[in-house]
């Protein structure tokens, strides 16, 4: 019997390619600097001197390498080595940045990028953000026709807020993965520029970028990328108000995730949290119970707690509102300075006030309003001002009326569907 | 508009780095080396947009008090410069690093690290139009793509050492054919009309200069008088160097460069 051929044909072609150069700097005044913003003493040192020596390394020919640094260059990066006590997991990588410093004519460019992305990789978990982007443009810098590697930086610079960067660096990744057959950074990348625009408003363009993603990941049978462009496109449809184009989405990307896929849960939350924005409540409440037991990190579970609280007063459970509120007020108080407590806290309000509890939305808007100010989120300041005025209309009305809270809209075919959903994260929740 | 050799100043003590730095120059740069900060003023006050400062930023001070004031004095006076720091890298002076960032030092050189010939070159080139691009990173709208970025980035460094379009397609590694197409996709103007802009916006950045007279600034953009100089801002910015001069010359001019892009924009959403 024949054996089927499992690996994708390589694509070939004689044809000439420009790669569109990228955005090598941001804000800072020269290379390296943003690592002197967020890293002290000894550590710093070595790693801006690392990080300028890839880069310079990098772009040097490998012919003209040999003398690229001064003879003392590796015994002065070592004595900063031991000097700076470094964690385990960075002596590897930083070894063998140092021994590239000290012999550039024998150092090899994957060992170099793998250095990168390693010290990329540990700044990134340390929320050293500058640090992360510095390190990963260094791997791209060392591998110049690595789309994944180009695609690592636009996916940092993004998160940093720095668009222009990360579009260029996006667009390098495009016709890297073209050029050399890397599908998966292809349509990565293209998911990518789809965020980045969301992130600017621009939801045409977004949209766009998406379905190009949809189209690549689908033509290279990258199931798990296609579920994920359809998760980003039921997102740009529900914050487009098209609320049948946006379940359609959600149900695809439910269909191609699975049951395992790490983003499972976040679709399941997002999905929820777009049935309680449309007010359908039941649905959204089943699911976001099923979900909470899946929330390991203290910020989520709270998080979650509160879009129950939401969802119960929405779908008029009383008991379960009030059981779940002092859950989650006192997760908030438990972590003073978490970033989600001012949307904790909205969240709480806007529950209380659909049950009528007034007293309990004025204290959940003052604490909102607080925390809010205090981060400086203005858009959540902004909404809870706009909730606490809605409040004080409503309860004014209601007292001269004395009538009835609102029903709950009927949840139709989302029942079905969060149904599916709830069976699904039970499971995986057995199966772990 | 033509401009000569590219200055190489150096204000440093250590006199072999002085020499690796000679050598380095070669045929590319006119190597100068000055003895003191009054000098180094004298030589950049006359030097083209293109001239490159390496300086020891102890000179003259003693390290523990971190850089010299005369540094900081020199960036004030001519912001537009690109100034190098060449220092011995220390965990105790990386505080020093953070101040001559903010200085608006363009680069650093490490002494005994990174000061051999082939660093050093890297080093020149990387910080080729630095302060320019620096600027227009501040002034272009946050929703500039990146591809038009890169461009216009790209015409910063090839006006700032006196190129021309060919040296801008060889500078993004394209055909001058594709470089217009990219323009065109980028919402730029062509080549040659982008260029002529950014030798507007170096100009006025120059302008700004409290250091420079507007004589000085025509000498330094390459124009025989401060004659050819008006007529070229006139032009494009409807304003003399002298007017542009008292309201503020690169945010006057950069307004109008980016209502031209804005036009070029829209001209491009009425077509497609």
């Amino acid at each position: 019997m024949r054996t089927r051929r499992l690996t994708p044909p390589v694509r070939r072609t004689t044809r000439r390619w420009r790669t569109p150069p990228a955005i090598v700097h941001g804000g800072e005044a020269f290379e390296g600097a943003a690592v002197l913003e967020e890293v002290q003493g000894p550590l710093g040192a070595l790693l801006f001197q690392g990080i300028r020596d890839v880069y310079a390394w990098g772009i040097t020919p490998p012919d003209d390498r040999a003398g690229l640094f001064g003879e003392r260059a590796e015994d002065e990066a070592l004595a900063l080595l031991r000097a700076a006590e470094v964690e385990v997991q960075l002596e590897s990588p930083l070894m063998a940045l140092v021994r590239m410093a000290g012999s550039p004519e024998a150092a090899r460019e994957e060992q170099v990028a793998l250095a990168c992305q390693h010290v990329a990789h540990w700044a990134d978990h340390q929320g050293l953000l500058g640090t992360a982007i510095a390190f990963a443009q260094g791997a791209a810098v060392v591998l110049p026709s690595d789309a994944s590697a180009s695609y690592a930086v636009g996916r940092l610079a993004r998160r940093r807020a720095e668009h222009a960067r990360a579009e260029t660096w996006y667009r390098r990744s495009i016709a890297l993965g073209r050029q050399t057959g890397d599908w998966t950074s292809y349509a990565m990348a293209f998911g990518g520029l789809g965020n980045l625009y969301a992130q600017r408003g621009n939801f045409p363009a977004a949209r766009r970028f998406h379905l190009r993603s949809l189209r690549a990941a689908r033509r290279h049978s990258l199931r798990a990328l296609a579920g994920s462009a359809l998760h980003d496109l039921f997102v740009i449809a529900a914050e487009t108000g098209q609320p049948d184009e946006a379940e359609r989405m959600a149900r695809e990307a439910y269909a191609l995730y699975g049951p395992d896929h790490a983003r499972l849960n976040h679709l399941a939350a997002d999905l929820a949290y777009f049935w309680m924005e449309q007010g359908r409540f039941a649905p959204a409440l089943a699911v976001f119970q099923a979900l909470v037991h899946h929330m390991t990190r203290h910020e989520d579970r709270v998080t979650g707690l509160a879009n129950i609280v939401r969802a119960a007063a929405g779908a008029g459970d009383r008991r379960l509102f009030a059981q779940t509120w002092d859950e989650a007020w006192d997760g908030v108080a438990r972590t003073p300075g978490a970033e989600n407590g001012a949307t904790v806290m909205l969240e709480l309000a806007r529950g209380a006030a659909m049950l009528g509890e007034y007293d309990r939305a004025d204290r959940a808007l003052e604490r909102a309003l607080a925390i809010g100010a205090d981060r400086g989120e203005h858009k959540t300041v902004l909404t809870a001002e706009a909730v606490l005025d809605e409040v004080r209309r409503t309860r004014a009305a209601r007292q001269r009326a004395a009538a009835p809270p609102p029903a709950p809209v009927p949840a139709g075919e989302a029942d079905g569907f969060a149904a599916d959903l709830v069976r699904t994260l039970n499971s995986s929740l057995v199966a772990r | 508009m033509k401009i000569g050799a590219r200055p190489l100043l150096v204000l440093h003590s250590n006199e072999s780095f002085r020499e690796r730095v000679r050598k380095v120059a070669g045929k590319e740069y006119t190597f100068q080396a000055v003895p003191d900060w009054p000098s180094l003023e004298e030589a950049v006050r006359d030097s083209p947009p293109s001239a490159l400062v390496v300086v020891n930023p102890y000179e003259d001070v003693n390290g523990s008090t971190g850089p010299s004031p005369n540094l900081k004095t020199l960036l004030v006076e001519f912001p537009s410069t690109a100034v190098f720091a060449a220092l011995e890298i220390k965990p105790n002076r990386l505080e020093d690093l953070r101040t001559l960032g903010k200085w608006g030092v363009v680069q650093v050189i490490s002494i005994a690290h990174d000061d051999t010939p082939q660093a050093m070159v890297q080093r020149f080139r990387a910080a080729q139009g630095r302060p320019l691009k620096a600027l227009l990173e501040q002034v272009l709208p946050a929703d500039t793509p990146g591809r038009a970025r890169a461009i216009v980035d790209a015409a910063a460094e090839v006006v700032a050492v006196g190129g021309h379009g060919r040296d801008l397609a060889r500078q993004l590694r394209l055909s001058r054919r594709t470089l217009l197409r990219w323009c065109e996709r980028a919402e730029l103007p062509p080549p040659r009309k982008l260029l002529a802009w950014m030798r507007i916006l170096l100009a006025a950045e120059l302008l700004d200069d409290p250091g420079r007279t507007v004589l000085s600034v025509a000498h330094a953009c390459g124009y025989s008088s401060d004659s050819g100089l008006r007529r070229v801002t006139q032009k494009f910015v409807g304003a003399s160097p002298t007017e542009l001069r008292r309201r503020g010359a690169f945010a006057r001019s950069s307004k109008v460069f980016l209502e031209v892009l804005s036009r070029y924009r829209s001209a491009n959403a009425t077509a497609t």
